[in-house]
């Protein structure tokens, strides 16, 4: 019996250094030069599932990328506590270009704001431009009692306790934006009901069912819902109307002036990324910007193509941290 | 044209060369994806949406959905040979699938999986395109008070799943749900047992676990059982018998049926499909002392359900643009990167998409039959490889595919951590299958409780509103009891103890 268990421990042993091996294999090796950069393949960590609608802006983005930069250009999905997880690891990534993490609102904005003992700040990455943005957009069921924007500020003004609502993320853009909103409107926050769900999906679901009353979901997700007729579109937030609802008043127009909580598309490098870095993503993002294709299937999923330069959107992230910074003072951390 | 012409037209577009072809790829990577634990439909799935882009739409859609359905046909091999559940859904099936195995009937497991999983698919879709707008409605009535009902019944499960003692079978319970805590609190966003750790923050992940507690605990026992491989004695047969069909017939058209009703419910994991369908078979049968221990109900069943809950997901998705779970959320995605809208509309806007999409299944699932039953024959002579050969071939398989859910070293650390658990349990006859039924259902059943709590202000009255979520309790409740009291006159009847918990 005994060398039998022996033979066993042995392969066992050898083939866990062999899968050890693989794993480095697997992991980065190797410096490049600066000038031919980028001179090996590029990994973008997603800090969200796969399919979400984060990941799949990335993913598109990031096929146009593949050409421009003739390196693979490949996905990591890394999800977790609202994408702080993998941000949070991103830190100590090795700031030579071929990690990258995809830069939504949320991890380095809101969730920053509502756990300010996080280990970065939201100046901590290297940001290197965006793509694309995409509103959130105010939505009640189809067939209830609120069926504009008025009915919902009324309900809200007048009756806040019995007004439900429903969110994608604890302490994400899909609050925060809620949370806005009470802002705005002087209703106390702890007032209307909220539920709170695992993402955008069932957060929008739940209002096409008829559960809560209202949801700031994020256009990609409403989208089909709204097509379908079972959700109602009421304010969209933007300074100026977004193309795929026309129809929807903005924000500005119900008296809500200071209800910018557009999401957007960008890509940020770790701490310290050396600038050769910056402007190559810089050049690529504003190449593949022209391409009417990839206009054409962002906009599919509710993403309007809008090149931003690392220096705005830097100043966007600021903007949006000082703004949830200022609601977590006013009602709370989340 | 009628529904039937549509489909008859649908099917002439999904059968030319191109998208059978098409329907090929994909079921073929579903296969693949299915049967190497970690990478789950959901990624896999998502990996290919880009590559889809370029192909007319049809055939894009046709290639994503053969993924998802492949995967569910793929991830019961390696559960029935290997105790290696490849998809969460599958964990079910390794339950008595495993079991089966170590008997040497190994093949008749996996010929029943197959026979199963193409059964419960045809019947799907044909409830897809007769039954669709009749029961979406049911998809849009559960809310967070219904599916936390729902969940009740699900859970009550364990006490069947138990084994012989029912302390041991709660402690594993117990465990599962306390496991389940650790990690952002669903509500507020705190960490709960996460020590301050950021890793933990994300929660423990399924797979790790489930992977650690049943492949690396296998690697364990077998290593410390001195046993030469997983069935020592010649394989006779490698094809299930004429009366084990016949015991098959009746789980796989419950489970067809129960995997696509509940496939509708938003929010509800294709996994509790398979426990629940695996414990209507415990409850009906008039042995049920076989469960757990080679019964084939126990692998057509959870195998026919997580393959129809595919067809039933996509219900929702077909009529009212609602996708009921990440996989399904993929889906959408494929329909709308080319500018298509699942949805009521999809019918009357797409028709040149839609039908040939639905008709595609049916080729799918022939496909995946035709490729899944011969293979049968080769797959299951895996029970009789030496474990010094086929040990460290599952610990690195096991190692690769945890590794590539998020390529995060921490995922490895938990998968081990699990795996001394997992043995440390099967050593004291602690069950593995309640603690793993727990994981599934307590995300689901907190978060879907404290939502209920939230729309009634902090009160459990709440439940009064919902006569489809009180009704949903009652049943509970009553399942709980005559499983207690079934329980209760096992012990006294004082049968030989020779149940041995898996």
């Amino acid at each position: 019996m005994l060398p039998i268990r022996s033979a066993n421990l042995k392969i066992t042993a050898a083939l866990l250094v062999t899968a050890s091996l693989t794993l480095t294999a697997c992991g980065r090796s190797g410096e490049s030069a600066e000038s031919a950069y980028p001179a090996k393949s590029i990994e973008v960590v997603v800090p969200f599932s796969a399919g979400g609608f984060t990941d799949s802006g990335a993913r598109l983005v990031v096929d146009s990328l593949k050409e421009r930069f003739r390196q693979p250009v490949t996905i990591a999905n890394k999800e977790g506590a609202g994408g702080v997880t993998a941000t949070t690891e991103f830190l100590s990534a090795k700031p030579d270009g071929y990690t990258i993490e995809a830069l939504i609102s949320g991890p380095t904005t809101e969730a920053l704001a509502a756990n300010p003992s996080l280990p970065y700040k939201w100046d901590s990455f290297t940001v290197l431009g965006g793509i694309a943005i995409s509103p959130r957009v105010i939505v009640a069921p189809a067939e209830g009692r609120i069926r504009s924007a008025e009915d919902l500020i009324k309900n809200l003004k007048g009756s806040p306790s019995t007004v439900t609502w429903s969110t994608g993320s604890p302490q994400g853009p899909a609050t925060f934006s809620t949370l806005a909103l009470f802002d705005a409107l002087g209703v106390d926050a702890s007032a209307p009901k909220r539920v709170t769900f695992n993402g955008d999906g069932p957060a929008a679901n739940a209002v096409a069912g008829g559960h809560v009353d209202f949801s700031a979901v994020n256009v990609s997700t409403a989208l089909p819902l709204i097509k379908a007729g079972k959700i109602r579109p009421l304010i969209v937030s933007g300074t100026e109307p977004f193309p795929l609802l026309p129809e929807t008043p903005i924000a500005s127009a119900v008296g809500l002036d200071d209800f910018i909580l557009d999401n957007w598309l960008g890509f940020m490098a770790p701490p310290k990324t050396p600038e050769h870095v910056v402007q190559a993503w810089e050049s690529a993002l504003t190449e593949i910007a022209k391409d009417p294709d990839l206009t054409a299937k962002l906009r599919n999923i509710g993403m309007v193509t809008q090149r931003i330069s690392a220096q705005e959107l830097t100043d966007m992230v600021k903007r949006r941290f000082d703004t949830s910074a200022a609601l977590v003072a006013k009602f709370g951390p989340q | 044209m009628d529904t039937f012409g549509q489909l008859l037209h649908g099917l002439a577009i999904a059968l030319t060369p191109e998208n059978i072809l098409w329907a090929f790829l994909g079921a073929l990577v579903g296969t693949l994806i299915g049967v190497l634990p970690g990478l789950g439909p959901t990624a896999g799935m998502a990996l290919l949406v880009p590559l889809s882009v370029g192909l007319e739409p049809a055939s894009a859609v046709i290639m994503i959905a053969a993924i998802y359905y492949g995967a569910m046909y793929g991830g019961s091999t390696t559960a029935i040979l290997m105790n290696v559940p490849g998809e969460v859904s599958s964990v079910v099936t390794a339950l008595d699938g495993y079991a089966m195995a170590r008997q040497g009937r190994g093949g008749a497991a996996l010929a029943i999986a197959a026979i199963g999983s193409f059964v419960a698919g045809l019947l799907s879709i044909i409830l897809l395109v007769v039954l669709a707008p009749l029961v979406a409605p049911l998809a849009l009535s559960f809310g967070p008070l219904e599916l936390c009902a729902l969940t009740a019944l699900a859970l009550v499960a364990a006490v069947n799943l138990a084994g012989r003692s029912l302390a041991r079978g709660l402690l594993s319970c117990g465990l599962g749900l306390l496991i389940a805590m650790i990690g952002s609190d669903p509500v507020t966003g705190e960490g709960r047992f996460t020590f301050g750790s950021v890793e933990l923050l994300a929660g423990v992940n399924f797979i790790p676990v489930v992977v650690g507690l049943f492949a690396i605990s296998e690697i364990l026992m077998a290593s410390a059982s001195g046993a030469a491989s997983i069935y020592e004695g010649r394989l006779s047969r490698l094809y299930p018998s004429r009366s084990e069909l016949r015991q098959s017939a009746g789980p796989i058209a419950r489970g067809s049926l129960l995997g696509f009703f509940l496939g509708l419910v938003p929010g509800l994991s294709p996994a509790a499909a398979s426990f629940t369908a695996y414990d209507v078979e415990r409850r009906i049968s008039p042995s049920p002392e076989r469960f757990g221990k080679g019964a084939i109900e126990g692998v057509a069943s959870p195998e026919a359900a997580n393959n129809s809950a595919v067809g039933g997901g996509l219900v929702p998705l077909l009529t009212l643009g609602i996708p009921t779970s990440p996989t399904i959320a993929v889906l959408l995605g494929a329909f709308l990167v080319h500018g298509i809208t699942p949805g009521p509309l999809i019918f009357s806007e797409h028709p040149d998409v839609a039908w040939p999409f639905i008709a595609s299944m049916f080729v799918g699932n022939v496909i995946l039959v035709l490729l899944n039953l011969p293979l049968v024959r080769i797959w299951a002579r895996i029970v009789s490889v030496p474990y010094a050969v086929i040990l460290p071939v599952i610990l690195v398989v096991s190692f690769i595919g945890v590794y590539s859910v998020n390529s995060r070293p921490f995922d490895l650390v938990v998968m081990l951590v699990f795996g001394f658990l997992g043995y440390g349990m099967r050593r004291a006859h602690i069950p593995l299958a309640p603690m793993v039924l727990a994981l599934v259902i307590a995300p689901i059943i907190e978060s879907s409780f404290r939502q209920s709590l939230s729309l009634g202000g902090g009160s459990v009255l709440v439940f009064r509103q919902s006569p489809l979520a009180l009704g949903l309790l009652a049943v509970a409740v009553i399942l709980l009891w005559t499983g207690l009291r079934s329980r209760r006159r096992e012990a006294t009847s004082d049968r030989p103890a020779l149940e041995e918990d898996f």
